[in-house]
């Protein structure tokens, strides 16, 4: 166990600090995806298997992906700021003709940033805050009492649920299940909290109509028919809409 | 002899890290991303705690409430991200860049 | 089907009921509704009110004992010690006033459907009238004192509304202001009155547990009653009384309600809304009995307004403001009655003077209708009585049925007023004590010059020479019979209603024992009249002494003489040609101009004017300082416009932190949860 968890603790980390140094998008997305799987192995380490699987299928599968799809309809490898053009792989179709050749000529120009090209310098305020933060929460956690917090200490065998199991022969057996298996979180979420998971199912469908919504195509259409105009760099057209 | 201690500290070190993340980053995807690395030291924190209720509780439910929460901000993490992704996706159409600093009508 | 009306709750809400949905529709759809419809549904929905409540009357209310229906609906509040229920509590007193009500909003309706035959606010009309109907009958029928206050504000914004029914003429509006304005005046009274019993008593119901009654009942018995508080109250009560039934000083709204349409005038301003002030206290006769001191007020106002009312119709030339004063001065005589503690005579004296005096103003408003054929509608000539005069032939059921309702109102012998008002003056004068004598003559005199306006109007109207325009007369025709029939019916009415309750002295010579109207009344004052007794109060003609029938003998016939001699006089007067020149010249002094006795009453004893002087003229001043200074300079100067100078201030300054940069906010959202996690922990390791 105890090498389980420092070997994944340390894939996590190592995800960590790739997602934090890059500029580059595809970097930090790699580095988020190693955090995660680390942090799978530390919940199998943890005797939670089911969420360790739960973490890789959702975190590692589906997460990833989206974010993987948006990466490809925003810039991706230098997030410009208000003042710079975009350069994106999915709206550049939108652009006016000069702005592409523009865009064309840098490309051409310089070569896409290596792992260790895009790598970005610390943002001192940032790191001292985060830092102040950890040493808050370092402190308090080694204040913990060692007596409740020193150890992890024995799991039972098995848990008693209750439920009995029809043998073949028509006598019946106490069903028992161990700790952290499929049986044992089911029972947790119909037995002890079926309205959280309820609410969280609306949650999400909620979550998915939303997003439908916000990312429809004609929103701008539909919400502001007269636009106010806008000032600046933004008078290039408003031609995001229409790819 | 693997602490709970040993555990939350790494739980606390991935969060001051993602929140690093999120202060130090321009680009919203970025942001979208470290924020997601917080919610995930805070599942760790969870599971650690549900292993250490586990070792002096028979009481599966009470046992597995941890976990069952980790699932929980889990379902919600996802629902964050399909939210938050399609609104990185609407102000990129709109203002072209996913500079968490072009959307600020709202100044002053 | 039949079997519904079975249910005598069913039957109960069917009686409010109806006139509100008559309402809705004619307020809903009856702009999209031809007249016919529109008339006609509001016509047949107070019928069916009538209907039901007769019938009501005749299978529910004709027993002995367990002739009260009480139905609740839902509750209304239930408030600490307060529950109030939307519930309708029908007893003989309701049960009375429910037929009155009914009865002459029915017949006022149809004789409506010709009156207002030509009006573009048909619908409109209807609409109020039917709403009006049905918050009279929630506040006779209501259960509790609060719904009872409930209709009340109910009749007085129906009343307002058709005061200024006709609202393109600015004089109908401010006749509509004025009435709601003073009868707030009266509904604060009510108000007050209502708090202080509920403070004593508790309770605002009657009828059931827990009821007025009861908590009265117990109270007198333990001797816990606070009589200054009761006086209070009572006091209080009746100042709403006053608003709403037109008593000094609170009389002022009702002659200028005039203004609205005339079987308006009749059917709230003479027979139903204006008794409502009877109504509550009689309601409440168990309470008023013991507070001595407002019953005595009750009836001195009374026998004041009765008499100052009465001179001033003498010289009135319009023939509605003529009515109007009546009216005022007929409540007086109820007014009376209630506060000699003879509560049934003052009912009674309701009952009759519904029926004529809404005769007389159908029968003006009969007379007003012909003339308006040519004068047009809203000329003041239409109602002048000195350009009246020779109706008579022209329209012989209109000249006959006024007639008969100025005989009633007259008091002469045999008509229905003589017995309701001889019942209050004998009700004074047996008394015997100083108050009653003062009521007696104030009575006397109020009587005398009821008989000279009643007869000086019929002369007026129907006999003489015509004064006015020569195409008027020609033009001047009987009213449609859809107007005749209610003139006839309520004739029919003025002359009979008094038979109900025969005095005490004639029972005892014909040697019958009718007495019904009282009879069937007794249980609603068993408790009041109790108290009474006891208290050594009342010294009806229960007792039927030689002295006691004597007096009543007496009584009446002084008042019978006294009315055929003035009548007589007035008639003779008023119908000769010749004698109109010379009343003219009468008005006059002999310097030629009027005679001050003449402007003091032309003019109403200048009452509008002192108002106008002692209470608006102060209050506007009043109000247009406050406007300067409170309005201008503390709330616009300072409050508004200063808070939000400073608000705005403030926000200038505080704006600039707003930066619209997600990052910005992150941080400060980092740097929050860093400093609270840091003082909690400093906090816990204490």
């Amino acid at each position: 166990m105890e090498v389980l968890f420092l070997i994944s603790s340390i894939v996590c980390l190592l995800g960590t600090v790739l997602l934090l140094s890059h500029r580059n998008a595809v970097y930090g997305l790699l580095g988020l995806l190693v955090a995660f799987v680390g942090s799978a192995g530390v919940f199998r380490s943890l005797d939670a298997p089911f969420v360790a699987v739960a973490q890789v299928l959702v975190y590692a599968g589906a997460l990833a992906v989206m974010f993987l799809f948006v990466l490809m309809f925003t810039d991706t490898r230098t997030s410009l700021d208000r003042a710079g053009l975009p350069l994106s792989v999915g709206a550049r179709v939108n652009f006016k003709p000069e702005d592409v050749k523009k865009f064309k000529d840098e490309q051409a120009a310089q070569k896409p940033a290596s792992l260790l090209q895009s790598v970005q310098l610390p943002q001192p305020l940032a790191a001292v805050i985060a830092l102040a933060f950890f040493a808050c929460l370092a402190f308090a956690i080694h204040k913990l009492p060692d007596h409740t917090w020193g150890s992890f200490g024995e799991l039972p065998a098995n848990y008693e649920t209750g439920l009995v199991e029809r043998v073949a022969d028509g006598t019946t057996i106490d069903r028992k299940v161990g700790y952290g298996s499929t049986s044992a979180i089911s029972y947790t979420i119909f037995e002890g909290f079926p309205l959280a998971f309820e609410v969280v199912s609306l949650l999400i469908f909620a979550a998915v109509l939303g997003a439908v919504l916000l990312a429809r195509r004609h929103l701008e259409g539909l919400t502001a028919p007269s636009r106010p105009e806008r000032a600046g760099g933004d008078s290039h057209g408003h031609s995001g809409a229409h790819h | 002899m693997l602490e709970p201690k040993t555990v939350l500290f790494l739980s606390a070190l991935l969060f001051s890290a993602g929140m690093y993340g999120v202060l130090s980053r321009r680009n919203l995807l970025m942001l979208l991303m470290s924020l997601e690395l917080m919610l995930n030291a805070v599942n760790i924190a969870l599971v650690a705690y549900s292993r250490a209720w586990a070792g002096r509780q028979a009481d599966i439910v009470g046992a597995h409430t941890g976990q069952f929460f980790t699932l929980m901000v889990m379902a919600v993490a996802a629902s964050e991200v399909g939210i938050g992704l399609a609104i990185i996706v609407a102000i990129f159409r709109r203002k072209r860049s996913a500079d968490s600093e072009v959307a600020s009508e709202l100044k002053n | 089907m039949l079997h519904l009306f079975e249910n005598k709750e069913l039957l109960l809400w069917l009686v409010p009921l109806a006139p509100l949905f008559g309402f809705l529709i004619n307020g809903f759809f009856g702009r999209r509704m031809n007249p016919t419809s529109s008339g006609g549904v509001a016509s047949a929905s107070v019928i069916v009110a009538f209907l039901a409540a007769l019938s009501l009357f005749i299978y529910h209310m004709n027993g002995q004992e367990h002739d009260v229906v009480a139905t609740s609906l839902f509750t209304w509040m239930d408030v600490a010690g307060l529950k109030v229920n939307m519930g309708l509590h029908l007893d003989r007193l309701s049960a009375l006033y429910m037929l009155v009500i009914t009865g002459v909003a029915s017949l006022i309706h149809i004789y409506s459907v010709g009156y207002m035959s030509h009006d573009e606010g048909y619908w409109r009309y209807f609409a109020y009238l039917n709403l009006f109907v049905f918050s009279m009958l929630m506040l006779v029928l209501g259960d509790s004192l609060l719904t009872l206050f409930l209709g009340w504000e109910g009749v007085g914004l129906c009343s307002y509304l058709l005061i200024g029914f006709w609202y393109k003429h600015d004089a109908n509006c401010n006749a509509g202001k004025k009435a709601f304005i003073v009868n707030r005046v009266g509904d604060f009274g009510f108000m007050a009155g209502m708090f202080l019993l509920f403070y004593q008593f508790g309770s605002l119901s009657y009828g059931g547990d827990g009821s007025l009654e009861q908590q009265v009942a117990q109270a007198t018995a333990a001797g816990a009653l606070n009589l200054p508080l009761l006086n209070l109250a009572c006091v209080c009560l009746f100042i709403g009384a006053c608003g709403k039934s037109a008593q000094i000083p609170l009389y002022v709204w009702l002659p200028d309600a005039m203004a609205g349409p005339t079987p308006v005038s009749a059917l709230i301003h003479a027979a139903t809304m204006v008794t409502a002030g009877i109504y509550m206290l009689a309601r409440l006769n168990f309470v008023f009995v013991h507070a001595e001191t407002a019953m005595a007020i009750v009836a001195v106002t009374g026998a004041i307004t009765a008499l100052f009312a009465g001179t001033i119709g003498l010289v009135q030339r319009d023939i509605k403001k003529v009515l109007a004063y009546s009216t005022v001065s007929q409540l007086g005589f109820m007014f009376m009655a209630a506060g000699l503690g003879a509560f049934p005579v003052a009912v009674f004296h309701v009952f009759t003077h519904a029926f004529f005096k809404a005769l007389l103003f159908l029968g003006s408003g009969s007379v007003i209708h012909s003339l308006e054929h040519t004068l047009g509608h809203g000329n003041p000539d239409s109602q002048d009585l000195w350009k009246m005069g020779g109706l008579k032939k022209k329209m012989p059921i209109t000249f006959v049925t006024m007639t008969v309702g100025s005989i009633a109102l007259a008091g002469i012998p045999l008509f229905a007023g003589f017995f309701s008002k001889d019942a209050i003056l004998y009700t004074a004068f047996h008394r015997g004590d100083a108050l009653g004598m003062f009521v007696y003559f104030c009575g006397l005199l109020a009587a005398i010059c009821t008989a000279f306006y009643s007869f000086r109007l019929i002369g007026l109207t129907f006999f003489g020479k015509w004064r006015g325009e020569e195409k008027v007369y020609a033009h001047a025709d009987e009213s449609p019979r859809s107007m005749a029939l209610p003139l006839i019916i309520l004739a029919f009415f003025a002359v009979f209603a008094g038979y109900l309750w025969l005095p005490v002295a004639v029972e005892h010579l014909l040697h019958v024992e009718s007495h019904s109207f009282q009879t069937w009344l007794a249980p609603i004052w068993a408790q009041g009249q109790a108290a009474l007794v006891d208290g050594n109060h009342l010294k009806m003609a229960t007792e039927h002494d030689a002295a006691a029938l004597t007096a009543e003998w007496m009584t009446m016939g002084i008042s019978s003489v006294v009315a055929v001699l003035v009548s007589v006089f007035a008639f003779l007067f008023y119908s000769k040609p010749e004698n109109i020149e010379k009343v003219k010249t009468l008005a006059l002094g002999s310097d030629g101009k009027p005679r001050f006795t003449y402007t003091l009453l032309l003019n109403k004893y200048y009452v509008d004017e002192i108002y106008n002087a002692v209470i608006i003229k102060p209050l506007k001043a009043l109000a247009d300082a406050a406007f300067v200074l409170v309005d201008l300079v503390i709330i616009d100067l300072v409050l508004v416009n200063g808070s939000a100078q400073l608000v705005k201030a403030g926000s200038d300054l505080m704006r600039r932190v707003q930066t619209g940069v997600v990052r910005h906010y992150l941080y400060a959202f980092a740097v929050g949860a860093v400093v609270m996690t840091t003082l909690f922990l400093l906090i816990a390791r204490q």
